[in-house]
C-alpha cells in the first residue's frame, strides 16, 4: 500500500488516532514509563558495557595514579629487596672480607655485635688491632650498650659505628684503603711449585736471601711487605723460595711463598705494597748478595 | 491557501522535524556509542582498588603523625558520621538511592529550564556521574565527556551497590587544603575523625567539594557559611532532618582545627618532603607509601612557633606598625625565623621559617643567607684561643684601629657605640662585641684560620676570606649558625644536623636509618674556654636581656646585629640545645624602631631565644656545661689580666688550660694610668 500525505486536518486526525497509531503512541509512552521507573535503558547498556569492561583500555586518572603507585612499589620493592640482600649476605658473612667485598659505595650493612665479634676474631692480629684494640671491644660488650654493628662505605674507605639502642655511635673506626686492601687480600694457597703459578724463574729468590733483605728494611716497609706472617707458618713446612710479581703492576701485588713439607710443595700467595717490594728490589742490589741457588727440584731450572 | 490549510502544513512541520530531530537524536546516540566505546575506560574492579593508595605517612620524633602525602586514607560507610552521608546525598543527588546514574527527572528539568530563555540551568550530575568523572575524566566540559561519563556512570551502576559507590565517591572527593577523602578532610578541618562529626561539622564539609577552594572556611568562612545553610536546607526538605535541627546546628559554633597547628611544622615539613623527593623522587614520596620518622619536636615546634609569634608582634610594636599591615604583606613586616637543634645528635628539633606559613612559604630559617655580624665572633675567638700565647685573660687595646687592606681601601671597623675603653681582656671584649679588637684578632690570625674553624663548626655557606670576617660579613643560615654553635655545646664534638630518622616503606622494612655519630671537631680545652666566654655574654654581656626575662638555667650565646640593622640575630645554648634566632626585613631596610633608633640582636632576637627557651627548658633541672679536665677558674682584672679578689670591681672569671696562669699584679700597676696606656700588657702570664 503506498503511503500519502494527509490532506487535510481530519485526515490528520485520523490517522493520529487511528489503531496503529496509538498502539504506537501506547507502546513508546509504555517505553518512557518503564524507563522512568525500572531505568532498563540504564541497566541495559550498564551490563552490555559490564561485559567489554575488560577489553577497555586502562586510561584515566584513577588508572595514571594506578601506575604511578604500581611503578612507586616497584622502586620501593627494588630498593628493598637490594637491603634484605644485601642484610641476607651479611647475616651469612664468614669473614670481615666477605663484608667488604659485597658492600658498594654508599651501601650499609647492619650486624650483630656477636657477629662482629666473631668475624674481628679470624682477622689476623695484625689488621684486628688496626680496626680496634682488643681491650676496647670488650669494654663496649661489656657496657652491654653496643646493640648492632652498621657498616658503610663511603670511596675507599669503610666506616664501623657500634651503635646503641637510640642508633648513636658509641664507638665509629674508619678502616682505610690499605687496611681495606690487606682484609680482602686473604691468604691463597695453591699445591705446586711457584713457576706453575705463572712466576717467572727470574723472580724467583732463595728465601734465606729474601729475609736478609727483609732484615735490612726498616719496620714499617716489612710490615708492607710481610704483613702477616703467621698465614705462612699456619700452612705448615719450610719455606724454600719466594716469587716476586713484575715491577709496577699496581698498588698492591701478589708475592708466592713456596714450601716444602717433605711429601710435597705448595705456594702461599700474599699482598704487599708495590713501593715497599720496590725498596726490597733496592736492598738486595745494594746489599748485592747473591744466595745459594736454589734449583727447582722438578724442573732443575735456576732462578 | 485558507487557515485551515496553514495550521495543518505548521502542524507537519512539526510533526516531520520533531521525529527528524529524534531520529537524528538516536542515530547520533547509537553512532556514538558504538564510536566512544573504544575510548570509555575500564572502570577497576573491585571499585574499591582506587582507594588501595597507600599514603606516605610523617610522623613527628615523638611518634605523633603529623603529615599524610597523597594516598587514600579510606574509611567504610559504617566508620563515616551518618549525618555526613545524608548532608552528601542531599545535597548532591537526593534520588541517589532510587535512580541507576541517571537522574531523568532532574535532567529533564534542566532541559524545560534551558529552553526557558533566563533560567539558570541546574546541575544534573547524579553522585555516580561525579565518581565517574573524578575516577577518569579531566575537568574539561565537553558534550563527549558529559556522554563518556553518563555511560561510565550506568556501568558503575550495573556492577556496585549503592553503598560500594557512595563509600568510593566519599573516599575519592576533594576538600581542599590537600585533603582526599572525608577522613582527611575531617581530620584536617576538625581535627577528629569522620566517625565523629557532628551535624554542623557534616554540613560544612558536605558543602566543600562543590568548590574546595572557594568554600575554604580558613579563607571565606562567610561563604562556607552560606553554604553550610543551603546543605542543612537541602537536608531539611529531603527530609533527614527537621528545620529547628537545621537552624541550631547552623546556629552551633564550629571548632576549626588551628591552621597554625595543622601547619605548625610546615616549614619543617616542607624541608623533609624536599629532601625524601630527592632521595626517592616525588612518585615514591606520594604514591609509595613511606613511613617517615622525623626529629620534629612536636611540643617544641609549638612553642617555637608561638616564641616567634610573640617575638615578631613584639617587633611591630617597636617599629611601629600596624597589625593590620603586618597581617597582609609580609615584605613590609620584620620577619623571625629559628632554628633548634639537638646538641648531642644534631637534630633539627624545631624550625620557624617565617611570621606566616600560608602567606610566605620561604623558609627563612634553612634558606636565608644572611650576615650573622658579630654573631660569627665565636668562629675568630676559638681560633685564636686555640693558638699559642692567647687565653681569655690575654689584654687588647679597643681602641682604633686601620687594617691595610691589599688592593682596597684601609679597613676602619667602628665599635657599636663608636666609642673605646682602652686595655681589656678578651672574655671582657667578647662580652662586650668590641669590634676592634676582632679586628686586632683577625689580623694576627688571618681570615683563612677563621673560616677554617666556621668550616669544622659545619658552616657551609660560601665565606669570604676577607678582613671583615671577623664582623660576620658573609652570610649564613639560621639552621647553619645553630648547629656550628651546638658544636661549642657539645665541647667540640660535631653532629651533622639531620630531619629524618628513619624511613620504612608500606610494610614497615626499612629503606634507611639515621646513626648519631660525632666528629671530634675542636679541641675541647679551648673550646669549654669559648663556652664560658660566651656565658658571659648571657650572664653580663650584650644579651642580659635573657637573664631579665627570666631564664636562669647555664646558658651561652653571641648576639649579632649586621650594617645599618638589616640582620639582628642570638644564637645560643644550653648542654642540650644549640637555637638560633634570626630577625630582619626579607630586603633592602634595617631594623629600626619608632624612633629611629637601630634595633640589635640583643633587644629583638635574645627575647625570643629567652621566650622559647624558658619553656623548652620547662622543670628541667640545671645541668651545666661539661668542664674537661685540666681546665682551672682564676678571676682576673678585666682591664688588666692581672689576679685580683673575687667581689672586686672589674673582676671576671676565666676559664684556663693547664700551664695558662695569669699573674699578681705587679707594683708597675700602680703607676699612673697614663704611662700604662702606652704598653700592652701581657697579664695572660707565661702564655
Amino acid at each position: 500500500m503506498d503511503w500519502c500525505e494527509p490532506r487535510d486536518f481530519s485526515d490528520w486526525f485520523g490517522r493520529f488516532f487511528s489503531l496503529r497509531s496509538l498502539t504506537f503512541i501506547l507502546i513508546v509512552a509504555l517505553l518512557v514509563i518503564f524507563e522512568f521507573r525500572f531505568d532498563w535503558m540504564e541497566k541495559a547498556l550498564g551490563s552490555y558495557l559490564s561485559t567489554t569492561n575488560r577489553q577497555r583500555p586502562e586510561t584515566g586518572e584513577i588508572w595514571e595514579t594506578a601506575h604511578d603507585t604500581e611503578q612507586a612499589r616497584n622502586s620501593l620493592n627494588e630498593i628493598t629487596v637490594d637491603r634484605e640482600t644485601l642484610q641476607r649476605n651479611a647475616r651469612g658473612a664468614v669473614d670481615l672480607a666477605d663484608i667488604i667485598s659485597f658492600i658498594a659505595e654508599n651501601q650499609s650493612v647492619m650486624i650483630s655485635p656477636e657477629h662482629f665479634r666473631s668475624l674481628y676474631m679470624k682477622l689476623p692480629r695484625s689488621i684486628a688491632s688496626k680496626i680496634i684494640a682488643p681491650n676496647d671491644l670488650l669494654r663496649l660488650l661489656g657496657e652491654g650498650e653496643w646493640e648492632r654493628t652498621y657498616f658503610r662505605k663511603y670511596g675507599n674507605q669503610l666506616s664501623i659505628y657500634l651503635i646503641d639502642g637510640s642508633n648513636r655511635a658509641l664507638c665509629e673506626i674508619a678502616v682505610p684503603d690499605s687496611t681495606l686492601v690487606q682484609i680482602e687480600r686473604r691468604r691463597i694457597v695453591f699445591s705446586g711449585s711457584l713457576e706453575e703459578w705463572g712466576f717467572a724463574p727470574e723472580r724467583i729468590r732463595p728465601a734465606n736471601r729474601f729475609f736478609s733483605s727483609l732484615g735490612s728494611l726498616p719496620e714499617d716497609v716489612r710490615a708492607e711487605i710481610l704483613a702477616r706472617p703467621e698465614d705462612i707458618l699456619s700452612a705448615g713446612g719450610r719455606l724454600v723460595r719466594v716469587g716476586f710479581p713484575p715491577q709496577g703492576q699496581a698498588e698492591w701485588v701478589d708475592i708466592g711463598f713456596e714450601l716444602d713439607d717433605g711429601s710435597q710443595r705448595q705456594v702461599v700467595i700474599l699482598p704487599a705494597r708495590e713501593w715497599a717490594l720496590g725498596r726490597l728490589r733496592t736492598a738486595e742490589e745494594s746489599a748485592a748478595l747473591s744466595g745459594p741457588v736454589i734449583r727447582n727440584p722438578e724442573t732443575g731450572i735456576e732462578p | 491557501m485558507n487557515r485551515r490549510g496553514r495550521l495543518i502544513r505548521r502542524i507537519r512541520m512539526v510533526f516531520y522535524t520533531l521525529a527528524g530531530l529524534a531520529a537524528f537524536s538516536f542515530l547520533t546516540a547509537v553512532v556514538s556509542f558504538f564510536v566512544l566505546l573504544d575510548q570509555l575506560p575500564r572502570v577497576p574492579e573491585p571499585l574499591s582498588r582506587i582507594i588501595e593508595r597507600p599514603p606516605t605517612e610523617i610522623y613527628a620524633a615523638t611518634g605523633e603523625r603529623v603529615l599524610v602525602l597523597g594516598g587514600r586514607e579510606a574509611v567504610p560507610l559504617n566508620r563515616i558520621s551518618p549525618r555526613f552521608v545524608e548532608a552528601v546525598v542531599a545535597v548532591e543527588d537526593h534520588r541517589f538511592w532510587s535512580h541507576h546514574g541517571i537522574d531523568k527527572i532532574r535532567l529533564t528539568r534542566a532541559f524545560l529550564d534551558g529552553l526557558a530563555p533566563h533560567r539558570r540551568v541546574r546541575g544534573t550530575s547524579t553522585i555516580t556521574q561525579q565518581l565517574a568523572k573524578n575516577l577518569f575524566f579531566s575537568l574539561d566540559r565537553s558534550l563527549k565527556r558529559k556522554f563518556l561519563e553518563i555511560l561510565v556512570a550506568c556501568q558503575i551502576e550495573s556492577r556496585y551497590s549503592k553503598e560500594e559507590i557512595l563509600q568510593a565517591y566519599i573516599n575519592n572527593t576533594s576538600f581542599g587544603v590537600n585533603a582526599l577523602g572525608i577522613e582527611q578532610a575531617s581530620r584536617s578541618f576538625f581535627g577528629k575523625p569522620a566517625s565523629d562529626l557532628n551535624l554542623a561539622e557534616a554540613s560544612l564539609l558536605a558543602g566543600l567539594p562543590q568548590s574546595p577552594s572557594g568554600y575554604n572556611p580558613y579563607r571565606h568562612m562567610d561563604r562556607a557559611k552560606r553554604r553550610q545553610r543551603t546543605v542543612l536546607g537541602r537536608m531539611a526538605a529531603v527530609g533527614y532532618i527537621t528545620p529547628k535541627e537545621s537552624d541550631e546546628a547552623f546556629e552551633s559554633p564550629l571548632d576549626l582545627r588551628p591552621r597554625q597547628a595543622s601547619g605548625g611544622g610546615s616549614y619543617f615539613l616542607d624541608k623533609v618532603i624536599r629532601d625524601l623527593e630527592e632521595r626517592y623522587g616525588p612518585e615514591v614520596v606520594y604514591n609509595g607509601g613511606l613511613r617517615v620518622t622525623t626529629t620534629l619536636d612536636i611540643q617544641l615546634q609549638r612553642w617555637a612557633a608561638e616564641a616567634v609569634e610573640k617575638g615578631a608582634g613584639r617587633l611591630d610594636r617597636e617599629i611601629g606598625l600596624l597589625q593590620t599591615n603586618a597581617a597582609e604583606n609580609q615584605t613590609a613586616v620584620p620577619q623571625v625565623a629559628l632554628a633548634a637543634v639537638d646538641v648531642n645528635s644534631g637534630a633539627v628539633k624545631a624550625v620557624v621559617g617565617g611570621r606566616d606559613y600560608f602567606k610566605s612559604e620561604y623558609n627563612r630559617a634553612v634558606q636565608n643567607n644572611r650576615q650573622p655580624g658579630s654573631g660569627f665572633k665565636p668562629f675568630l675567638y676559638y681560633a685564636a684561643l686555640d693558638s699559642p700565647g692567647i687565653t681569655p685573660a690575654t689584654v687588647f687595646t679597643d681602641k682604633k684601629v686601620t687594617i691595610p687592606v691589599r688592593g682596597a681601601p684601609d679597613w676602619t671597623p667602628d665599635n657599636f657605640g663608636r666609642e673605646h675603653a682602652g686595655p681589656m681582656i678578651l672574655k671582657r671584649a667578647l662580652m662586650n662585641s668590641v669590634n676592634s679588637i676582632a679586628a686586632q684578632l683577625i689580623v694576627e690570625l688571618k681570615p683563612a684560620g677563621v673560616i677554617e674553624t666556621a668550616r669544622k663548626c659545619g658552616i657551609s655557606s660560601p665565606l669570604a676570606e676577607v678582613y671583615s670576617i671577623a664582623l660576620g660579613t658573609s652570610g649564613a643560615s639560621p639552621l647553619e649558625m645553630a648547629s656550628a654553635f651546638g658544636v661549642f655545646a657539645s665541647g667540640g664534638v660535631r653532629h651533622e644536623p639531620f630531619w629524618i630518622w628513619r624511613v620504612e616503606d608500606a610494610y614497615g622494612r626499612a629503606l634507611e636509618e639515621h646513626i648519631v655519630s660525632g666528629e671530634n671537631a675542636l679541641n675541647p680545652e679551648t673550646v669549654f674556654q669559648l663556652v664560658d666566654m660566651l656565658r658571659g655574654v648571657v650572664d653580663r654581656g650584650t644579651a642580659q636581656a635573657i637573664r631579665t626575662m627570666g631564664f636562669s638555667l647555664p646558658a651561652a650565646g653571641k648576639t649579632g646585629t649586621s650594617n645599618d640593622y638589616m640582620d639582628a640575630w642570638f644564637t645560643g645554648f644550653t648542654p642540650g640545645l644549640s637555637v638560633s634566632i634570626w630577625t630582619g626585613y626579607d630586603a633592602g631596610k634595617g631594623l629600626r624602631d619608632r624612633n629611629g633608633v637601630g634595633i640589635t640582636g640583643g633587644r629583638a632576637a635574645a627575647p625570643i631565644w629567652a621566650d622559647f627557651m624558658i619553656k623548652a627548658t620547662g622543670g628541667e633541672p640545671a645541668r651545666e656545661f661539661t668542664v674537661p679536665p685540666g681546665i682551672h677558674f682564676e678571676t682576673v682584672d678585666d682591664r688588666t689580666g692581672y689576679l685580683t679578689e673575687e667581689g672586686s670591681p672589674n673582676a671576671l672569671r676565666v676559664a684556663l688550660k693547664p700551664g695558662q696562669n695569669p699573674e699578681p699584679a705587679p707594683p708597675a700597676f700602680y703607676a699612673p694610668a697614663a704611662e700604662r696606656e702606652n704598653e700592652r700588657p701581657s697579664a695572660a702570664g707565661p702564655d
